[in-house]
Parts: structure tokens; sequence; C-alpha cells
């Protein structure tokens, strides 16, 4: 894979999609090598699954990149590619909210077969390397504690607390009103105080 | 108790302690509060939990992954333009070529204009000789096409067929039928089949 020329590298965001609107290449290259790590990271504690997390992540990516040439450059792209990673984590987990059935099989279900037919087949097997790297990954305490938050929230705080960025931006990025972001945030970290007090005691 | 609860620290108090931004006689109450004190050192303790966490890193040649799903804007005419800038400055003799190329196109163009402007009544005589026989070659043309159209044996056929109102608009109306038809079939034929993500190679 060819490096960059340093100029890039060294370039604000908005020098580097400029040269990106220009056809180039390195300057692609350039915008997803800066924000893979932070968009993955985003994606994977949303969903929490890797490989799904790894196709959101090129999906925004894909969808950003062919969309460069209607960005519009008053705005951050960070808070762009962002709002572009959270809708696509978002979306994929509301339409797996919409499939999901219960354990004990559909709740439309009025028989014992039905149900039975309807439950989630949970495997015996052993879990495999992934599983096992994604529990090891996401298997801390906080990790845990935020994958019990509600999608609105975990969003929230991820992007104020992991990735540092303002309410505001947090606000835009997301299409909410700056008190209900504020709102999350609060009410996620009262969350996270509860599921991690009994470390503390 | 009322007006003591109503001390307590609110929420966006909270969050401007942990920016470092809270006010002098709010961080006084801070100081004096059990029940705030608590409050901010728990919500300190996952805030900083939070920060501390590391970002996750995709599997390898995640960006040559994406970039295979971007076609890059390279128009026709920035290749041609690019390619032919290389040309001309791949050596001194094709940018000495390229040169007196321009500067000949160059004073051909001036020249042509100067003469131009000095023969004006010259040139109002072309015009006008050119647009007369132009006129006529269409009308003779269009003559010519018309008598030929009138001796053929469908064209009364097709004369009655449109020779109401009525059937010009039956006749209208079904062409337009085919024509939107012809369209739509025609954008469908030219759409380009959507492509899925790839699964991510481990």
């Amino acid at each position: 894979m060819a490096k960059p020329p340093p100029n890039l590298r060294d370039a604000t965001d908005q020098e580097v999609v400029a040269q990106a609107r220009l056809g180039r290449e390195a300057a692609y290259r350039e915008l997803v090598r800066r924000y893979e790590r932070p968009i993955f990271s985003l994606i994977y504690r949303m969903v929490r699954d890797r490989e799904l997390a790894e196709d959101l992540a090129q999906e925004t990516f894909v969808k950003a990149l062919k969309a460069v040439g209607s960005y519009r450059p008053e705005y951050k792209f960070s808070s762009w590619i962002f709002k572009i990673a959270n809708n696509a984590a978002i979306d994929h987990l509301r339409k797996r909210e919409l499939a999901t059935l219960s354990i004990e099989g559909s709740p439309h279900a009025v028989t014992p077969d039905a149900m039975e037919a309807t439950a989630l087949q949970i495997s015996g097997r052993l879990p495999g390397p992934l599983e096992e790297l994604e529990a090891r990954e996401l298997g801390g305490a906080i990790e845990e504690a935020i994958g019990q938050l509600r999608p609105e929230y975990r969003a929230c705080i991820l992007l104020r607390h992991v990735e540092g960025r303002p309410y505001e931006e947090i606000a835009e990025m997301l299409g909410l009103p700056l008190g209900t972001v504020k709102t999350y945030i609060h009410r996620a970290r009262h969350e996270l105080r509860e599921a991690l007090a009994h470390l503390r005691e | 108790m009322e007006e003591q609860r109503q001390l307590h620290l609110s929420n966006d108090e909270v969050d401007a302690w942990l920016d470092g931004s809270l006010i002098p006689p709010r961080l006084a109450h801070l100081d004096a509060c059990f029940q705030c004190r608590t409050l901010t050192r728990s919500e300190w303790v996952v805030v900083r939990r939070l920060e501390a966490m590391e970002r996750f890193e995709p599997n390898p040649g995640f960006v040559d992954r994406v970039m295979d799903q971007v076609a890059l804007p390279d128009p026709f005419a920035l290749r041609a333009a690019r390619s032919l800038w290389d040309r001309v400055h791949a050596s001194r003799r094709t940018l000495a070529i390229a040169a007196s190329l321009m500067v000949v196109l160059g004073l051909s163009m001036g020249g042509s204009i100067a003469w131009s402007l000095s023969h004006s009544e010259t040139l109002t005589a072309w015009g006008s000789w050119l647009a007369t026989q132009a006129g006529n070659w269409f009308w003779l043309g269009l003559r010519g096409v018309v008598s030929n159209v009138l001796e053929h044996p469908w064209y009364y056929a097709l004369r009655n067929t449109v020779g109401t109102p009525e059937r010009i608009a039956i006749v209208s109306a079904v062409n337009m039928v085919i024509y939107v038809g012809g369209l739509l079939l025609l954008k469908r034929l030219l759409a380009l089949p959507g492509r899925r993500v790839a699964h991510a190679q481990p």
C-alpha cells in the first residue's frame, strides 16, 4: 500500500477532503486511515459484534467517500462521518430489535409447538477465536456496563467521553435537541455509576 | 430541607465541575456538602474510566477493502487533460512543439480577428449571400420531401387516421405512452446494479 505524501499527513481534514474531491486516491486513503479506529470503535461498542462492526464501518466509509463531492466544508468532517457511522449502527440495532425473537419463542406463538419452533436456538458449541476476542475486548466491567445501556444513551456517552465531542456537536450529529443529549448523557452516567458501584464497595 | 436540596449541584454544574469550570460559590458548597462530594467523586470515576477506554482496531487491510469499493472520480476530460499535460511535459522537444503550436494558433487567431475587423463589409456581404443560398436550399429540399411523401400510397391512409381532432388526440396519447414506456425501459436498462458491502476478511 502506497504511503500518502507527508504534506497530506500533516494537512487538515478540510485540505484532505479538498484533495479527495480532485480525485486523488491518496487523500481518500488518508481520510480512512485517520478515522478507521474511532469509527470502528464507536460502531463496535454500539453493536458489540466485531465482524458486523467491520462491515458497518466499511459501509460508513464507502458512503462518506462516495458522497465526498456533496460534503459541505463549513461542517467538521469528523462530525459528518461520525453521524453516518452512528446512523448505520442505530439503523442496524433497530432492525435487529425488530427481528429479535424472545428466547422462549415468538410472542405471537400460542401453542407450545409454535413457541418451540420460534424459540432461539442456543448453540452448545464452544466459542470460536472471534467470540473469544470479542469477550476479551468487551469483557471489562465498563464495557459490559456500556453494553447494557440503551443505544441512544450508548451513542451519546461514547461520543462525549470516549471521543471527547462537545454536547453541541453530538446534538448536531444525532439530530437531537441539546437538552435531550444532556439528559441522555446524565442518565447514562447515572446508570454506569450504578452498574459499577459494586466494584467500588 | 427543600432549600438545602435546591443548593445541591445540578447536572450542568456537575458537568462544569468535571470540566474544571464550576464557579467558586458552588465549589464552596461542594466542599461543605457530603452528598454532592460523593456524587461528583463517583461521576469523576466513571468519566475517567470512559476516557481511559482504548480504541479498537479493525482487521488489517481495512483501508484497502474500503478503497476496493470506492470508484474515484476520474472523468474522461480530467484524464485526457492530465495525459496531455504529461505528454507535453515529457521532454523539452515536446514542450517546444507544443509552444510552437500555441504560438501559430495564437497568431492565426489574432490575424483572423484583425482581418475580420478591417473587412467587416466583405464579411457582411458573404454572410448575406450564404444566408440566401441556405434558405433557397432549405425550401428546395423541403418541397422535394413533401412532394415525395404526397406520392406515397400510405399518405392518404395516414391522413385519414389523423383526420379529426379526436383521432389526433388518441394517436398523440398512444405515442406519449409508448415514449414514456420507452424512457422507463431505457432507465431500467441503464441503471447500474447495486453493490453490497463485502464481508470483512478475517
